[in-house]
């Protein structure tokens, strides 16, 4: 499957326009990595923007006391990191591979260069992002509301 | 099965007050907190959602009923060890006496889903009233569309009926998934709340049911996603869980707005109690 295919297969980038689509495609490649690997550590240059197409990813955070702590896992067709549009562009936490996973890494520089050139592009894919974080977010509340009733 | 109520006229035992003494088959070890108590009730009958009052020395509490409802010779009851009578009902032995009132309360309305996609969502010990409906569904699977099963715990360790989950996982008819809310590195499954698996779903939403129970803000949490996925809340279920004294309706220890939960619930749709549920001290 080619690099532009993927790209549209995946629902974060299936309205994007085809101009859009060939300077994304151009700074995009495939990405298999396979399980218990890191894709990133925390600290690390946030560098891309990975769309994930097969396979489970976990969040985690290492610790001195508890050892690996998994913030959260996400699979097929989610959206890893998000670091990559915020200065100081550092990730957060590492990102683990739970089984076999593919991915499509697009450059983070490109992704960012498109945002500020072409501000209706940009508006898009904040938007979607906002939207993925607002659901972490509620995630995240839903997980402090419980933990006080429980 | 459905909107009526079964309360004492149905109940196992003539005065709806006296409990019955049955003797303890098994108590099973769950979790590290949560036990199933198994029980020779040769001839109970009872549907899924329904609850019984468990005696035990110190006193009694309402317990759902966790068992296969086709079963008709052993009942069991999950039961987390939180306070006095809990802790007496947890450390019962084999051959003990325990006292039980009931069947209480609505059941799960699942007849009237018939020909419906089934979607249950069960966060922590909100398993144990769930696990009898998809006993239900199971043994019935054929009058159903999909059915999908996603379940919430704490940790890897508080996953209740991991054989269960397993075997059902392996099945072809039910989709299941499990999430936890925070794990280390030895657990290979989903982390995140119970909601982050309703993207899984994928029903026909015109004929779709949600039966859900859980603490009582993830119930709110999950029927508002489902509601914006397109279910309809009439048909969204869920089951409350009060201070229930009596389990006739006559105390009012477990009154909830204009509901007796013992009596008109414990399963109640969503659109009839959408609006308590965010009132204070209701």
């Amino acid at each position: 499957m080619s690099i532009e295919e993927s790209i549209r297969m995946h629902s974060f980038f299936s309205d994007i326009s085809t101009a859009h689509m060939s300077s994304l495609a151009s700074h995009a490649q495939h990405l298999t990595v396979e399980a218990d690997n890191f894709i990133f550590r925390e600290g690390e240059y946030a560098d891309a923007f990975y769309l994930i197409t097969y396979g489970k990813v976990s969040l985690e955070l290492s610790t001195a006391h508890r050892g690996r702590i998994i913030i959260q896992t996400i699979g097929e067709d989610d959206v890893l990191g998000i670091s990559w549009l915020f200065p100081p562009y550092r990730w957060r936490f590492d990102a683990r591979t739970l089984t076999l996973t593919r991915l499509i890494r697009i450059d983070a520089a490109q992704m960012r260069r498109m945002c500020d050139e072409d501000n209706a592009f940009g508006y898009k894919v904040i938007s979607k992002l906002a939207s993925i974080v607002m659901r972490r977010l509620q995630a995240v509340r839903l997980q402090l509301l419980e933990m006080e009733e429980m | 099965m459905g909107a009526e109520n079964y309360n004492c006229n149905d109940c196992n035992s003539v005065n709806p007050y006296l409990p019955r003494i049955y003797k303890v088959k098994r108590v099973k070890r769950e979790t590290h907190d949560t036990f199933t108590i198994e029980i020779f009730a040769d001839g109970f009958r009872f549907m899924p959602g329904q609850f019984n009052m468990l005696y035990a020395l110190v006193g009694e509490v309402p317990i759902s009923i966790s068992s296969d409802p086709a079963d008709g010779k052993v009942i069991s009851h999950t039961v987390r060890r939180v306070g006095h009578v809990t802790t007496a009902l947890c450390s019962l032995n084999v051959g003990s006496s325990i006292g039980v009132r009931g069947p209480f309360g609505n059941p799960w309305p699942i007849r009237e889903q018939e020909g419906n996609d089934v979607v249950i969502v069960a966060g922590g010990l909100g398993l144990a009233p769930l696990r009898p409906l998809i006993y239900y569904l199971l043994s019935n699977r054929g009058k159903y569309g999909r059915i999908f099963l996603l379940y919430g715990a704490k940790t890897p360790k508080d996953i209740l009926y991991k054989n269960e989950l397993s075997r059902w996982k392996a099945r072809f008819d039910i989709d299941v998934y499990v999430t936890v809310d925070r794990a280390d590195g030895r657990w290979h499954g989903n982390v995140g709340v119970v909601t982050s698996l309703i993207p899984r779903v994928h029903t026909d939403l015109m004929h779709s049911s949600a039966f859900i129970c859980g603490p009582e803000v993830m119930m709110r949490f999950v029927a508002r996603e489902l509601i914006n996925l397109g279910f309809n809340d009439e048909r969204i279920f869920i089951s409350m869980e009060r201070n229930m004294k009596c389990a006739l309706g006559i105390c009012g220890h477990c009154q909830f707005g204009p509901e007796f939960i013992c009596k008109d619930g414990p399963v109640l749709s969503y659109s009839r109690v959408a609006r308590l549920l965010s009132i204070k001290e209701v």
